[in-house]
């Protein structure tokens, strides 16, 4: 997949808005460890959490790919649909990101959720299963950038290949997270949103490609080329 | 169902304080083990251990959220598997034995769910079969345990089918909807609890000249405390400081803040906003006005309304009748197969899990409750609401409701020969001689006035109060030193029947008013003064009577003054009004009007009106909730939040007709798909969390059906408005005094 390089920036570069939301997660696991080791520790096993979700989550919305087309495959040509539509989707995320589609974005009000409190229990837990599953528990927090992926997650319609696309994007997203439990304030707002844009531009290039590959199945005839990939699994 | 508890043998849930109603332990009385009302207050429970959530015991959590963990697992590899077809197979051994690796991973991370999970469902189910009673659970604990069987089974006897992602989506599912369930009832009678904490740890005890600080349980009737600006008054007191201004919104559910005078009564919890203050206990710490409405609120929660006691006797039949359904989606979808007949049975079970039914009325009703008293409005138990939701009309009677209650001498006459001072400090001495209503108008009107203090210049005799007329007395100069003339306050025909007459200026004024009550003040045989007597509507009269009638409801208001009042009264509201009527007469009043009806009272002098009434609404009841008249108790000494209550009465009847209307569609349109072997357990089991959730969070919306601010807000914009108007275009006398006989 030619897309996993950007999908890893985009996880890199991404993360510097994820620390507006994930940050404080990130933040609370740095106020229990006593040495550096311990806390880097933490860090990455949360991040751990967090990756292992977004693999499930990609290899769910590949296998409902999968179902997707096992289902209507004769009546529509499903792998370009769904890499098209997961395009689109990706470019509306990267354009909401860049503040292009601004007038599109929903605001958010109400409550606090009450997944913080179940939540800081287990940050705040010594225990490295808790914390563990505190990164579990946080990969389910609802984010537009891991939307964006998982519509491509979806249209790999492999599950393997699903799960490896969550994954890169998780695993680009642990340095900056792991930088904000250490220094909380590395990062200015306004370099933030900086980095924000051009992570919002990778989106952008990888819906692109996404698009122009859903195009591309479009105009194949199922008897010339299969989209059909072999089993990952398999030699 | 003979083991189903009464509501006078019920146990309050340990966890969410509500009925335990399956009485799951009322059989063992001397048992110490905690008491739950449902599966999901146990675990949730046994989750948040310790007040304080650092202190949690964090290890039932753990075990839910490892449950899940193992599951997303074995959900990945169920997919893999499910999608194994979809791939072109390269090489079919090696691929075979990827394919048992997959399958055993499923059995080694399903293992630690069913032990992690499982052991409170085993549990729910063995109490249930000790008592005999045959609940959803016993049906939820046999699927668990025939799907990690059958997919043993199936694993080393290499049949095709394993189905241990659905053992675990059961046990993930019911843990999950139990647990929410468990928290929204927490969250519904959350109210009175933090309601109890704002009340403080300790107080300042004042003795003499010394000072001490003692905790609230220590406090005494009549001991003297000392509250700081910013304080809450721990218990009932009545103010000893000259004066102070109270916020008692808490209680009475009033937001404007009332100035006090010393002597008056002060609940418990209400916000201290003057500075430092004296006040002197009139209740213990557990006899409080917080006390008795939390009580109140915990009884009304307790009471098993009619359609609560329906759904729990349909509830009794329901797992049966669930069962039968099972066995026959079994027999009916053995023709594909065993694991088809199989998992349709498990589909059954789970979508005709009766969480969202069982839970669709009473969780409701609580949030009302507890909303309700949060706002002022104390309602006396689940039927209140759904009573109040239902009426169609509404009688209110007069004195005391619409009006404030009290009288007041709106004008002052005196005849052309008399001399006013002289007249005001006889009237005065002699009012002090009665407690009758009418004698503590003329009194309130005249004390404190220069004119009335000249009541020393005058001797005074054979005072005698003359129930139902007046008073009487003999009255000399106080120089002279002799008594010289009898004196009489009382009505006109007191005055006429103690052989005084009438000046003509004065008949003509009685004449004019025949709609007003009239205290004649007179001596030296001829009539001297008169108080004319008015009692006034309430600032919120006419904006509540109008929100009342745009809320659908023909109003009515009941009095015993005589024609000409009522007329007055109709007038000036614009609301059908009946006088001359007799307590009996207003109960047979309600008959004539359209059905249900409610009656709004003092409480006073329409007890049997009220009782009579589908629903009856009392007044002021902060400082008597036992009042047991009324259905309905509005806290304060005010209307204001009458057509709230109406509206938090009908958004509750439709919230509970929703979450019934979804929880029965959802059952039936599920339970016939999963019967036909159309619905796969795992949607099955996502669907039951699905509809839980759903009647939880509607249910849970009432809270913030929190308009009683607004609405008093909006009211009193209103009525700032309405007053000025009225001020400006319309005579006092005709539209803002209206005259009642007590």
């Amino acid at each position: 997949m030619i897309e996993l390089p950007l999908i890893f920036v985009a996880g890199f570069l991404g993360s510097s808005h994820c620390i507006g939301m994930c940050g404080p997660f990130a933040i609370l696991l740095g106020t229990a460890p006593s040495s550096w080791k311990t806390g880097l520790l933490r860090q990455l096993i949360y991040s751990a959490g967090r990756v292992f979700t977004y693999s499930v989550l990609g290899a769910t919305a590949a296998f409902c790919g999968v179902q997707l087309e096992s289902m209507a495959s004769q009546i529509v040509n499903i792998p370009a649909v769904l890499s098209f539509v997961a395009g689109c989707f990706l470019i509306y995320q990267g354009l909401l990101s860049t503040g292009f589609a601004g007038f599109f974005k929903k605001q958010s009000s109400g409550a606090p959720c009450h997944a913080s409190g179940v939540l800081r229990q287990f940050l705040k837990s010594s225990a490295q299963t808790d914390v563990f599953l505190a990164g579990v528990f946080t990969g389910f927090l609802p984010c537009g950038l891991v939307y964006g992926i998982l519509g491509m997650a979806g249209s790999t319609r492999n599950i393997g290949l699903g799960m490896v696309t969550m994954a890169v994007f998780g695993i680009g997203t642990i340095p900056i997270m792991v930088a904000t439990g250490f220094g909380g304030k590395l990062l200015s707002v306004a370099n933030r949103r900086r980095i924000l844009r051009l992570a919002a531009w990778c989106m952008i290039v990888a819906g692109v490609l996404a698009v122009v590959r859903g195009v591309y199945f479009f105009n194949l005839t199922t008897a010339t080329a299969s989209p059909i990939d072999s089993c990952p699994f398999c030699p | 169902m003979a083991n189903m508890v009464t509501l006078k043998d019920s146990i309050p849930c340990e966890y969410c304080g509500l009925p335990t109603h399956r009485g799951v332990r009322e059989t063992k009385p001397h048992d110490d083990v905690k008491t739950y009302c449902c599966l999901g207050c146990r675990i949730a429970d046994g989750l948040m251990q310790g007040s304080d959530v650092s202190a949690a015991n964090r290890t039932a959590l753990t075990r839910l959220a490892l449950a899940i963990f193992f599951t997303m697992n074995v959900m990945v590899f169920t997919m893999v598997l499910w999608t194994w077809n979809v791939h072109e197979i390269a090489d079919e051994a090696r691929v075979h034995a990827f394919h048992e690796v997959l399958r055993y991973a499923c059995l080694l991370f399903s293992c630690p769910v069913l032990l992690l999970l499982g052991a409170p469902l085993v549990e729910s189910a063995w109490e249930s079969c000790k008592l005999r009673i045959f609940t959803t659970d016993v049906l939820l604990l046999a699927g668990v345990v025939a799907a990690f069987s059958y997919s043993v089974f199936s694993l080393l006897f290499d049949l095709p089918h394993v189905y241990f992602e659905v053992a675990c989506m059961i046990l993930i599912a019911v843990t999950l909807g139990k647990w929410l369930e468990a928290t929204a009832k927490l969250k519904a009678t959350n109210a009175l609890r933090s309601l109890r904490q704002l009340l403080p740890e300790t107080v300042r005890r004042v003795e003499h000249s010394s000072e001490t600080v003692i905790p609230l349980e220590a406090v005494k009737i009549n001991d003297r405390l000392r509250i700081l600006a910013g304080e809450r008054i721990p218990v009932d007191a009545t103010l000893v400081s000259v004066s102070a201004v109270i916020d008692d919104q808490v209680i009475t559910g009033e937001s404007i803040p009332k100035p006090k005078e010393a002597g008056d009564s002060l609940y418990g919890g209400s916000l201290n906003l003057s500075g430092e203050m004296i006040v002197r206990a009139t209740s213990s710490s557990s006899g409080g006005a917080i006390a008795r409405l939390a009580e109140a609120v915990e009884s009304a929660t307790h009471w098993n309304c009619r359609s609560i006691r329906l759904a729990d006797r349909l509830a009794a039949w329901f797992a049966p009748l669930i069962f039968v359904v099972c066995l026959f989606s079994f027999a009916y979808n053995m023709q594909p197969g065993f694991q088809h007949a199989l998992m349709s049975s498990l589909s059954v079970v789970l979508i005709a899990c009766p969480c969202a039914l069982g839970i669709a009325t009473p969780l409701a009703l609580w949030v009302a409750i507890n909303t309700g008293a949060r706002n002022g409005v104390l309602f006396r138990n689940g039927d209140a609401v759904m009573n109040l939701a239902a009426v169609r009309s509404l009688a209110i009677d007069k004195t005391g409701t619409i009006t404030s209650g009290k009288l007041q001498v709106s004008e002052t006459f005196y005849a052309s020969t008399s001399d006013a001072k002289t007249v005001d400090a006889i009237a005065k001495r002699l009012a002090t001689a009665s407690n009758h209503i009418l004698s503590v108008a003329v009194y309130d009107a005249l004390d404190g006035t220069p004119d009335s203090d000249h009541g020393d210049a005058f001797m005074f005799a054979n005072l005698t109060d003359c129930p139902g007329k007046g008073v009487s007395a003999w009255i000399g100069s106080a120089s002279a030193g002799a008594l010289r003339t009898q004196a009489v306050l009382g009505s006109v025909r007191f005055a006429l029947e103690s052989g005084m007459s009438i000046p003509d200026d004065l008949q003509s004024r009685i004449d004019a008013r025949p709609d007003l009550s009239i205290v004649c003040v007179a001596f030296d045989k001829q009539v001297q003064g008169m108080f004319l007597l008015a009692e006034y509507l309430r600032p919120e009269a006419v904006e509540v009577t109008r929100k009342i009638k745009d809320l659908g409801l023909k109003l009515r208001i009941l009095t015993g003054d005589v024609s000409g009042r009522a007329e007055s009264m109709e007038s000036s509201i614009g609301v059908e009004t009946i006088g001359e009527l007799l307590p009996e007469d207003k109960s047979n009043q309600l008959k004539g009007m359209p059905q249900p009806v409610a009656m709004l009272g003092d409480g006073v002098n329409d007890s049997l009106a009220l009782a009579v009434a589908d629903v009856g609404i009392a007044l002021d009841c902060g400082a008597d909730v036992s009042r047991d008249a009324a259905d309905v108790c509005l806290m304060g000494n005010t209307i204001v939040n009458l057509p709230w209550a109406i509206e938090l009465a009908r958004a509750t009847r439709s919230t509970i007709r929703r979450n019934l209307v979804w929880a029965v569609s959802y059952n039936v349109i599920g339970i016939g798909f999963a019967a036909t072997g159309n619905l796969n357990p795992i949607l099955a089991a996502i669907a039951m969390v699905a509809s839980s959730l759903f009647v939880l969070v509607n249910s849970l919306r009432l809270q913030s059906f929190d308009v009683a601010g607004t609405n008093r807000h909006a009211i009193e914009f209103d009525l700032t408005n309405e007053q000025t108007k009225k001020a400006e275009t319309v005579s006092p006398s005709t539209s803002e005094l209206l005259v009642a006989s007590p």
